[in-house]
């Protein structure tokens, strides 16, 4: 049987800005149905595409500032345009939602998406300017005149389109079966929105390494958060073949891994064992948006004055391939399962995770440069009484090393400072889950000075309520020697 | 906290009624297990539930409380809970329910 | 001494305090049942 070290060799990720869709976001759109006012405070607190793009914890997403950074500036971080310390080269870019609105029409087969004849006239040309989005534009969207649209809003069998905080419409998703839910527009306008997200994040791959081109490519792996199917099997999947199809990668298969927020973990090691085993030689890992998680804490966040910040989606794309004698090494001696006995707390995951693993390799807490938790950005949920969500994993994770004699009580303040990070990602699910970090680790891994990252997630596993148990996996990222 | 919650806990008062219901709490702040205590006493603070207004006047205790600490068998705190103490700001969290129980809010 | 025999145990369990499924554990033995267990997730 084939033996191949499987590497890292490129991780990319995107952010969309769409304002637009925000009132689509799960609790945006409940708490409209039940009061309608609410969508005139939502739209009159969305941000800018400037205002976005510059949101220094969005500019650390895309690699255009290190993490560092954050700790640096005081909060509140939006009003406010970081200016930049150092020459970076960024990983990925900042999509305005009008090319995207546009290839979430290119990206639907049925049709079911139609855009404003104007609208189109607009956003073509800029589809064309851009790098990542010109790949994927190979055919012509749905279009309907002005009054086409006006008549499909008044029969209202479907989700109009909007831009920013412009009240006319821009496009029309319909539903797309009168008897399956899950042919809904909502659920076709999150499933395209993953869809769209996860291949610009791929084309991200393509765009900035020569050495990957699309017929390498053997596989895509899932490991976002939607659910594809009908009423007959509403989670069906293979989401990740779709986004094969449309980024152009005809020689790849696909499936997806599901594991609530922890699916990316999984989905790296997944394909670290494929291509160990010879069975494949390059793999992508795909994490595409959540439509459900935009707008989540917008209540507590007009509450307090704040912008709307939960307006981005997010999409990241890491390619595993065969060892190439640089890129870091996905050590599969590493990995860390969370096995039923271990139950649901927090102490005991993190024992599972981090501990087993280091114990079995024989390496204590100075071997490790950074523990990459979920690093969703605290200044979205702590006015939502959520906490800094990253910060109390890593206080658990100082109290587990303390209570295994693996750190001093003393130590802790350094611990979190050193071998932890800021938050920063948007409350995209998976997308914070350590996978948002994975272009970072790699550089660190590469150019930097790290020499070991770990990598854990957490899946809340009790919310489909078939068990009370939670989920985590974990895996290290190594150095090339 | 959850409005689904709120309305299931709701329909569990009324069917076994606060006498023979205990609620244990295993919030992870001092914020978050003052407004669960509120809600299941004096009725949610924030009036956006079913418990919004409603006084269910049931006995709620954090797991981390000395009352309910010292009927789980010790063996089995130490395994489940202790650690999940050292992370987490208990000691904050178990004032702050001793004062809300007497009747004080800060 | 709080009595948990023959009680109606409602646990309101946190992803990141106390889940209610330890909570469940913690409590098997006294003799008390459990009517209703959900653990919340706020992100």
């Amino acid at each position: 049987m084939a033996n191949f070290t499987p590497v890292v060799k490129a991780a990319t990720n995107v952010l969309i800005h769409t304002p637009g869709l925000t009132r689509y976001g799960s609790k945006p759109d409940r708490e409209i149905a039940a009061k309608p006012a609410r969508l005139q405070e939502l739209n009159g607190r969305l941000r800018t595409y400037a205002e976005a793009r510059d949101y220094l914890p969005n500019q650390v997403f895309v690699g255009q500032q290190s993490p560092e950074k954050l700790a640096e500036i005081a909060r509140p971080w939006f009003g406010h345009r970081a200016a930049l310390s150092e020459e970076r080269k960024s990983f990925g870019s900042v999509i305005d939602e009008r090319p995207f609105l546009a290839l979430v029409a290119l990206a639907d087969p049925f049709k079911h998406v139609a855009l404003l004849d104007r609208f189109w006239e607009e956003t073509a040309p800029m589809l064309q300017q851009s790098p990542v989005c010109k790949p994927l534009v190979a055919s012509s969207p749905n279009i309907v005149d002005a009054n086409g649209l006006k008549a499909k809003i008044a029969a209202g069998d479907g989700l109009p389109l909007f831009t920013g905080v412009d009240p006319q419409a821009v496009g029309w998703i319909a539903n797309g079966h009168k008897e399956d839910g899950s042919l809904s527009a909502i659920v076709l306008l999150e499933n395209l929105c993953g869809k769209v997200s996860a291949a610009l994040a791929l084309e991200e791959l393509f765009v900035r390494n020569d050495g990957l081109k699309k017929p390498d490519v053997g596989l895509v792996l899932g490991c976002s958060e939607e659910a594809v199917g009908d009423r007959y099997q509403r989670g069906g999947g293979n989401m990740a073949k779709a986004i094969a199809e449309f980024s152009g990668c005809a020689m790849a298969s696909g499936f997806d891994i599901k594991d609530f927020c922890a699916a990316p973990i999984p989905a790296l090691v997944t394909a670290a064992a494929l291509v160990h085993s010879g069975v494949v030689e390059n793999v992508i890992v795909a994490g595409g948006s959540s439509l459900p998680k935009l707008g989540m804490k917008f209540l507590y966040h007009l509450e307090k004055n704040m912008p709307i910040l939960e307006d981005m989606q997010a999409a990241v794309a890491v390619w595993i391939g065969q060892d190439d004698g640089k890129s870091p090494i996905v050590n599969l001696a590493s990995v860390g399962r969370h096995p039923v006995s271990a139950g649901a707390s927090l102490d005991q995951q993190l024992k599972s995770l981090v501990i087993d693993p280091l114990d079995r390799l024989e390496l204590e807490v100075p071997h490790i440069d950074k523990f990459v938790t979920e690093l969703h950005n605290p200044e979205i949920t702590l006015p939502a009484n959520g906490g800094d969500v990253a910060e109390r994993n890593y206080r658990m994770l100082a109290a587990v090393l303390v209570k295994a004699g693996k750190l001093a009580k003393s130590e802790i303040s350094v611990f979190m400072k050193e071998k932890g990070l800021p938050g920063y990602a948007p409350t995209q699910g998976h997308i914070a889950s350590a996978l948002a970090y994975v272009p970072h680790a790699y550089q660190g891994l590469t150019q930097g000075r790290f020499q070991r990252c770990v990598l854990f997630a957490r899946a809340s596993l009790f919310l489909g309520q078939m068990t009370q148990l939670s989920d985590g996996m974990s895996v290290m990222l190594e150095r090339h020697p | 906290m959850d409005l689904e919650v709120q309305g299931r806990v709701k329909q569990l008062a009324e069917e076994y009624g606060k006498d023979e219901l205990v609620v244990l709490l295993g919030a992870p702040n001092v914020d978050a297990a003052r407004v669960q205590f509120e809600t299941m006493t004096r009725g949610d603070p924030t009036y956006a539930g079913p418990l919004g207004g409603v006084e269910l006047g049931l006995a709620a205790y954090h797991v981390f409380e000395p009352a309910v600490k010292e009927v789980i068998d010790p063996a089995r705190y130490s395994d489940l809970i202790e650690t999940l103490e050292l992370g987490l700001e208990a000691d904050s969290i178990v004032e702050a329910l001793q004062q809300a129980r007497a009747g004080g809010n800060q | 001494m709080m009595e948990f025999r023959g009680k109606k145990i409602v646990i309101l369990g946190e992803r990141d305090g106390v889940p209610a499924h330890t909570i469940e554990q913690a409590i098997e033995n006294l003799g008390a049942e459990v009517v209703y267990a959900t653990t919340q997730c706020f992100v």
